[in-house]
């Protein structure tokens, strides 16, 4: 199949609203051509809406779409170059594998030679063939799902759009979907807009991830950028796993801050943009966190493990820490004691894996991240 | 344990008595609908022209009187063609009302769905009674128009019922997707939509159909004598005769129906009769 060259596709201060409330929130990104851009958050965030919009079914309250630098206006979605795969799949019911995936080939009136040639192609890519004249009742979930794939991809769009197309496939499935889908992306050079509420499916397909929360867009980044840095405790929460211990700066060092909560004081990469005295969290990854023996001379916090769950590659701690909760994940090695619950245990992490996190929401620019990351220590255990 | 055995066979006699008294009510009920059209059937091939049951002796000179009867054979005409064109347009208007009332939102929805239903619970003679001033206003009496006309409405609410209720089950991404590949909404009701509502089409417009063929009450205001639709020529017929002309006419009828729905179950195999069951 030719390579469609994806378009870029560039959303400026969309606002759409249902009623009183503001589904999409002034919403702002740019999606190269040719990227993998996912839109994620839990539902009800806005992002399916975001979709819809770019898709020309919804029509925006204010901003605009431009798709390949023109601006899309109201055109609707049967004049737009963007394909949808949808999250209930839509195919028609009443045609069979092929006439699904030729419909929109026939709507665009092509020589019914090329038709033929083209949908069987895009079964191809697919890995369907053989299956033109089967009906869609008949076919399994992941049929299902290429199919779908086959009928936007067959036109050949310079942007894809995808409403959370795997979720109702099992987790296998979904797994191998998403590699599928990567391959596609890479194969054809479409700019894909992925729309998910799964982290996992985001982070590991995308080039580029937008968190979304309460019709607002957090923040965009790579996985990479936005699992170190979340720029909001949301984001922190949302990607990963974390653990958030809310403070005030109590002292600017060179590369570490030290943040004072409640009667503990810890310390966490500088980012450059903290204050003194003012409020902060920081976000420490349940992986980052150590836990030894008290007796050993190993330093850190005094803890107390309250709840222990083995979950093969890892051990998952529930620790005290003089009135905070914290969250170790710990490798788990064969052979390798594990700690009782009610022991009193030795805790602690890297300054520079505890990342700085602005407790308002909006501290800093996402711009200079990458910038940023060379100045992180990578010195030992300083808690 | 030694009473439950007991009760357990006591419930199990109630449940059977239960049984026995349904199937008892089903046959009861199936006797009084269909008894009547057999009388009819077994009357239309009587030998004698006065009502008698059952008949001294069987012929088929009432079926050769009928045949003879040209008045009979116009108003079949004419109850045909009122019915298919009020069915065609009731189907046309019905749709469009029906997408309407499913697929926007909009000021006054209820208020649609409740008028355009109002057709049911009005009393025929008087609908009847206010098209006759109507169309004598216009000028438009007499004729096919007028009588199309009001079997148009008073056979939308069920068009207008069946289609709602099947584009309820209907999932509006088919539409978004037909249109995401280049379908223009008119492409999109013709190659995706009524495909998926044929069964609705279908009963629908069979009962649509039999409504307009069956409708006494409010034709009565618009016909004249030289346009009667055929149930208002048979109760003509009836005052001046009672011979059994009319249970063979009868007889066709249900033959006709009969075959109407025959081909309407055909036509509709495959279709999930099941969403067209109001909500």
């Amino acid at each position: 199949m030719a390579l469609s060259g994806g378009a870029p596709v560039e959303v400026r201060h969309l606002l759409k609203r249902f009623g009183t409330t503001a589904a999409v929130d002034d919403v702002t990104f740019t999606v190269g051509g040719g990227e993998f851009f996912s839109l994620l958050g839990p539902s009800g965030c806005g992002k399916t809406t975001t979709l819809r919009v770019i898709g020309g079914f919804e029509r925006a309250d204010a901003g605009h779409v431009l798709i390949d630098g023109r601006p899309m206006g109201q055109l609707p979605p049967n004049r737009r170059e963007t394909y949808m795969v949808f999250q209930r799949l839509a195919l028609f019911p009443h045609y069979h594998v092929f006439d699904n995936v030729a419909f929109g080939l026939r709507m665009k009136r092509l020589p019914e030679v090329e038709v033929r040639r083209r949908a069987r192609e895009a079964l191809a890519l697919v890995r369907l063939e053989g299956m033109e004249t089967r009906r869609i009742s008949e076919l399994s979930g992941g049929q299902q799902q290429r199919v779908a794939l086959a009928r936007a991809l067959v036109n050949r769009p310079r942007v894809l759009l995808l409403d959370e197309p795997l979720s109702a496939l099992d987790l296998k499935l979904r797994l191998q979907m998403q590699e599928e889908l990567k391959r596609l992306q890479r194969e054809l050079g479409t700019t894909f807009i992925y729309v998910t509420h799964d982290q996992g499916e985001a982070m590991a397909m995308s080039d580029r991830v937008g968190v979304m929360d309460a019709g607002r867009l957090l923040q965009v980044g790579t996985p990479l950028d936005i699992y170190e840095r979340p720029q909001t405790p949301f984001v922190a929460h949302f990607i990963g796993d974390a653990n958030l211990i809310q403070g005030t700066v109590d002292a600017l060092e060179p590369r570490t801050i030290a943040v004072r909560a409640g009667a503990l004081r810890i310390h966490a990469h500088r980012d450059g943009w903290e204050r003194l005295g003012a409020p902060i969290s920081v976000c420490i990854r349940p992986e980052r966190v150590w836990v030894a023996a008290a007796g050993d001379s190993a330093g850190g916090l005094r803890g107390r493990i309250e709840d222990r769950a083995f979950v093969g590659q890892a051990v998952k701690y529930r620790i005290d820490v003089d009135g905070l909760p914290l969250r170790a994940s710990v490798p788990y090695r064969s052979g390798t004691p594990l700690f009782a619950v009610g022991e009193t245990v030795a805790v602690g992490w890297d300054a520079g894996q505890a990342v700085p996190v602005p407790a308002d929401g909006g501290g800093f620019e996402h711009a200079d991240v990458a910038d940023r990351r060379d100045l992180r220590p990578a010195g030992p255990a300083s808690a | 344990m030694a009473e439950a055995r007991p009760l357990i066979a006591e419930a199990r006699g109630a449940g059977a008595a239960r049984t026995a008294l349904l199937r008892a009510f089903l046959w009861i009920g199936v006797g009084f609908t269909l008894l009547p059209l057999a009388i009819v059937i077994v009357y239309s091939f009587s030998s004698v022209a006065y009502g008698v049951f059952p008949p001294p002796g069987f012929s088929l000179r009432w079926y050769a009187n009928l045949w003879a009867q040209a008045a009979f054979r116009g108003a079949f005409l004419r109850s045909l063609t009122v019915g298919v064109v009020a069915t065609a347009a009731a189907l046309a208007a019905g749709l469009l009302c029906a997408l309407a009332l499913v697929r926007s939102a909009f000021r006054g929805r209820e208020m649609l769905r409740a008028f355009l239903l109002s057709p049911i619970v009005m009393p025929k003679i008087v609908l009847g009674v206010g098209w006759f001033i109507f169309f004598a206003r216009l000028n438009m009496q007499g004729g096919l128009v007028p009588l199309i006309l009001a079997h148009t409405i008073i056979v939308l609410p069920f068009v207008v019922t069946i289609l709602a209720a099947n584009l309820v089950g209907l999932d509006p991404s088919l539409e978004e997707a037909a249109q995401d590949l280049g379908a223009s909404p008119a492409v999109t009701l013709w190659r995706v939509v009524l495909p998926q509502i044929r069964g609705g089409l279908l009963v629908s417009g069979l009962l649509a159909f039999i409504v307009s063929f069956d409708q006494v009450e409010s034709s009565i205001f618009l016909v004249r004598g030289e346009n009667n639709t055929l149930p208002i020529e048979m109760f003509l017929y009836m005052e001046k005769w009672q011979d059994p002309t009319i249970a063979a006419l009868s007889t066709l009828l249900i033959a006709f129906a009969g075959a109407l729905v025959a081909i309407v179950a055909l036509a509709a195999r495959g279709t999930d009769v099941r969403r067209l069951l109001p909500r």
